[in-house]
């Protein structure tokens, strides 16, 4: 991008079209498409192909139809996904609200606690749930007599789960809107909840739109939760793994994986029509947020915000201090035995490196393509058929079960015929794997973030002869560069903890730490996957430290960001 | 900062390049779903007698390992799965993605443990059987007697105390079920299954969880299989490993060579190291029935009488009917919630 911008200055600039808004879409796409929808495709075109690979039209979807158990399976799915999605939204919203846009104390100490769960391998908070809230429990009674497992657990699991991710896209939302509407309302008599109603949540109206889809789809698609605290209870996304894992029967897998992407296709209609009717935030005249004082609020925020904290802190903290026991429940002497062994298993150890490999280069590629995509999409740059292409393709990973991407990438790259065959088996290949499959959430921060600034800006670029690569480093560039930051550490952790896609791919010199944790379990040593777990947070914490850090810097440097007058 | 990271990971690739970079040894990828301590033995000792091969293992479940094998068949990435349940195994076999291969020590292999087809395409390493799992400081506190045989299980005092895997997902299940119905019969079988689901608290994915859930407390009995009862004994869980008296369903892991092997006489060494009977010796560590029968061994705390009430199998016809039954399963007890406990 800084090459193309260079280019401004040569004469030809009025004569030659522009490369950036040209050329940089369509080749964008192409890359995104290539490491998202056509892997995905290549699993999920055998819904309409027989096991010979002949076309049979809508026969598997027929055949899937008639199985007992599609309607309980769809139902369960679609409610609880809902039902998880109420409680997030309620939670993450004056959470998100708390952190940008009022005077509490203790901001960043508590955006680090929301994006708590989020650096946990998804054991860790799983093993938290059962030790609290299992048959032994310390606190089963709180349940009233309900199992943990079955729908009580995977409506908490998911909502611990979903949570961050709300967090992120609800604060990206947030934080940025226009001073001056708050002066005009105040100057018009408004008091703070007429200004939070008529201000505040008309602004924040595509970021909430945004969150809900996403935790919906995160709840709808994800098997891991159900599969450990799910009990019996059927949802579409273990009905995949049954028929994939279990049967061998990729073709009826992916009619599942078909309907699982119901759920996202909807949220692209709404989320493109909320785009639509989104107007400009941040205008040339804007005047960053500066959020007042009000005692009251933002002390009933504060103890909200303890409150969900603690709840977090509770379901992690247990899982740690399952690491230290020498056997849950039954001996419950402390010591580091189960770390022991981590730190003297050189295979262990190289996982461990692995994985940090892996969420480093995940962290540069994604961010670098969500810059991108992101500043496209929001700035409506080239032809407009590609920028929703590019829309919908960022749209797609977060429907799609990390096993149907693993395996959509294991027939897609493990071909002899695709000329990137030669990624196969390489970490460059998990690397992508990996930013495919965490995409759509920092695409949508992105778009959030940049969607804010004023199409004035755009023109004004335009009077002055500066490229859209001009302007993007002049202006959208900086705005967005707090964000970006949040994108990389958001890569990076994800990077630390995700395994389903991975288990098709990793190889012996590529196996990653969360793909040790899930050994470590198969083999029954509940203990050190669990200790191998609580590392892994570490690791994603020290990550994060730096991130704030950075964020700070930026924040810091940025003297723009503060009204002078 | 992010420089820092940045070098950090740098240094990480370089580190790891020699692995690649050594000169003059050939790679063999494995693919193993065997336990990891044993496998990695395994490795150990093939790599101990061929030091110019270099072992790249990948060790995972039965059914993904399996899964990954056929979703690789454009283009096969192992050598050899070194260990994966021979229904599985089968699975793959009919899609025609394994190669005959007759290993050199193949007659001196228990007969059970062999394929049996004239171009055998897989031989035993080892068997494993289904059994339960007690927790007997649980069992205390609600006075609930442990359970003699697969009968017992239907007495309404374990109602909401069982766990076990689906057999739609794995393989220990389905093993357990092919168990009964060769106990009981085809329908009595099912009949045993329809009084059991009214007790069974859970329906998982995994072959040793149950065991595990019975290990911590979160259930009473866990159908399950011995290595992971044994290993929480050895951790200090409270449970007994408990082999029902009409005996039991069992499952041999086999190795077999992938077709299109890009190593093909080093995969072939590997498959006649895996039959050998040192190879059995190592193996015998880990499980009582390994591909030599007179091969003496029992683990520490694995329960003695195993080998004597493995139940008499037919592995064709089971393979056969591997997709009926699951079907069956499904239709019966896939659908219906399971009581509450």
């Amino acid at each position: 991008m800084a090459e193309v911008a260079i280019t401004a200055h040569r004469p030809t600039r009025q004569i030659m079209p522009d490369l950036t808004g040209k050329a940089l879409p369509p080749v964008l796409l192409l890359v995104l498409g290539t490491v998202t929808v056509l892997p995905i495709s290549a699993l999920l075109i055998r819904a309409f192909l027989g096991r010979d690979g002949g076309f049979v039209g809508l026969d598997n979807f027929i055949r899937y139809a008639t199985e007992p158990g599609l309607a309980v399976a769809a139902w369960n799915s679609t409610s609880l996904s809902a039902i998880a999605t109420v409680i997030v939204m309620a939670l993450a919203f004056p959470y998100a609200y708390a952190l940008v846009r009022t005077r509490m104390p203790g901001r960043g100490f508590f955006r680090v606690m929301a994006l708590l769960p989020l650096l946990a391998p998804s054991l860790l908070p799983a093993f938290g749930l059962v030790f609290l809230f299992g048959n032994q429990g310390w606190l089963k009674h709180w349940l009233l007599g309900e199992s943990l497992y079955g729908p009580v657990g995977i409506v908490m699991a998911s909502a611990f789960y979903a949570f961050p991710h709300a967090v992120l896209i609800l604060s990206a939302g947030l934080s940025a809107g226009d001073q001056r509407h708050y002066e005009a309302a105040r100057a018009l008599k408004a008091g703070p909840w007429r200004r939070f109603v008529s201000v505040t949540l008309p602004s924040c109206r595509y970021a909430a739109i945004s969150a809900a889809s996403i935790v919906y789809i995160l709840v709808f698609t994800d098997f891991g939760i159900p599969s450990v605290v799910g009990g019996s209870t059927n949802v579409l996304a273990t009905d995949i793994y049954k028929l994939v894992i279990g049967r061998f029967d990729f073709e009826m897998g992916a009619v599942v994986g078909v309907l699982l992407l119901l759920p996202a296709v909807i949220a692209y209609g709404i989320d493109w029509f909320a785009r639509r009717s989104q107007r400009s935030m941040i205008t040339g005249k804007s005047v960053p947020i500066q959020p007042e004082r009000l005692v009251w609020r933002d002390a009933a925020l504060l103890a909200f915000a303890c409150v969900v904290t603690c709840v977090i802190l509770g379901i992690i903290g247990m899982a740690i201090y399952g690491s230290l026991v020498r056997f849950w429940p039954y001996n419950l002497t402390l010591g580091l035995q189960n770390y022991e062994r981590l730190f003297t298993d050189d295979d262990e150890f190289r996982a461990l490196g692995n994985s940090l490999v892996l969420a480093t280069g995940a962290a540069l590629i994604g961010t670098t393509m969500v810059a991108l995509s992101g500043w496209l999409v929001a700035r409506k740059l080239g032809a407009s058929g590609v920028r929703n292409g590019l829309q919908a393709v960022a749209m797609v990973p977060v429907a799609v079960p990390g096993l149907v991407l693993g395996l959509g990438y294991v027939f897609f790259f493990n071909n002899p015929v695709n000329p990137l065959h030669g990624l196969q088996g390489t970490m460059l290949l998990i690397m992508l794997c990996t930013v495919a499959h965490f995409y759509t959430v920092p695409h949508l921060m992105a778009v959030n973030e940049l969607q804010r600034l004023d199409r004035e800006i755009d023109m004004a670029a335009q009077a002055l002869r500066v490229r859209p690569a001009g302007s993007a480093r002049r202006v959208f560039l900086p705005v967005l560069l707090p964000t970006l930051v949040d994108i990389a550490g958001y890569f990076f952790v994800n990077a630390m903890t995700t395994v389903s896609a991975l288990i098709f791919l990793f190889t012996a010199q590529t196996r990653v730490a969360a793909i040790a944790v899930i050994n470590l379990v198969e083999g029954s040593r509940i203990g050190q996957a669990a200790a191998f777990a609580v590392l892994i947070m570490a690791l994603s914490m020290v990550a994060t430290a730096i991130q704030m850090v950075l964020r700070g810097l930026v924040l810091r440097s940025q003297s723009w960001r503060r009204r002078t007058t | 900062m992010f420089k820092h990271v940045l070098a950090a990971s740098i240094a990480g690739f370089v580190a790891f390049a020699p692995v690649a970079g050594e000169a003059q040894q050939r790679t063999l990828t494995v693919y193993s779903s065997l336990d990891e301590d044993q496998a990695k033995a395994l490795i150990k000792g093939f790599e101990a007698k061929h030091p110019q091969i270099k072992v790249n293992a990948i060790l995972g479940s039965t059914a993904p390992i399996i899964a990954r094998v056929i979703a690789e068949a454009a283009s096969p990435q192992a050598d050899i799965i070194m260990g994966n349940a021979v229904s599985a195994l089968m699975a793959a076999d009919a899609r025609g993605l394994l190669l005959p291969y007759k290993p050199a020590q193949y007659d001196k292999v228990a007969p059970v443990m062999r394929d049996g087809r004239a171009e055998p395409v897989w031989v035993g390493i080892d068997a494993w059987a289904s059994s339960l799992c007690f927790n007997t400081v649980e069992a205390a506190k609600k006075n609930i007697p442990a359970p003699k045989s697969w009968a017992d299980l239907t007495n309404p005092i374990y109602k909401g105390q069982i766990t076990m895997p689906s057999p739609l997902s794995s393989g220990t299940a389905l093993l357990a079920v092919n168990g009964w119905l060769t106990v009981f019969g085809e329908k009595g079988g099912w009949e045993f299954m329809d009084k059991l689901h009214e007790n069974v608290s859970k329906y998982g994915h995994s072959g040793s969880a149950p065991c595990r859930q019975s290990a911590s407390g979160e259930s009473i009995i866990g159908i399950s299989y011995a290595t992971p009862g044994v290993k929480s004994i050895n951790e200090g869980a409270p449970i007994q490993i408990i082999l029902p008296s009409e005996g039991l369903g069992w499952e041999i892991e086999a190795a077999a060579i992938v077709k299109g092997a890009k190593n093909l006489a080093d995969a072939k060494a590997m498959s006649d190291w895996t039959s050998s009977r040192e190879a059995a010796e190592i193996s015998a560590k880990f499980l009582p029935i390994t591909a030599y029968d007179d091969i003496q061994s029992l683990p520490k705390n694995y329960p003695a009488d195993e080998k004597s009430k493995l139940l008499k199998m037919d592995f064709g016809k089971l393979a056969a009917s591997r997709e009926a039954v699951m079907a069956e399963w499904q239709k019966r007890y896939g659908v219906k919630v399971p009581p509450k406990s």
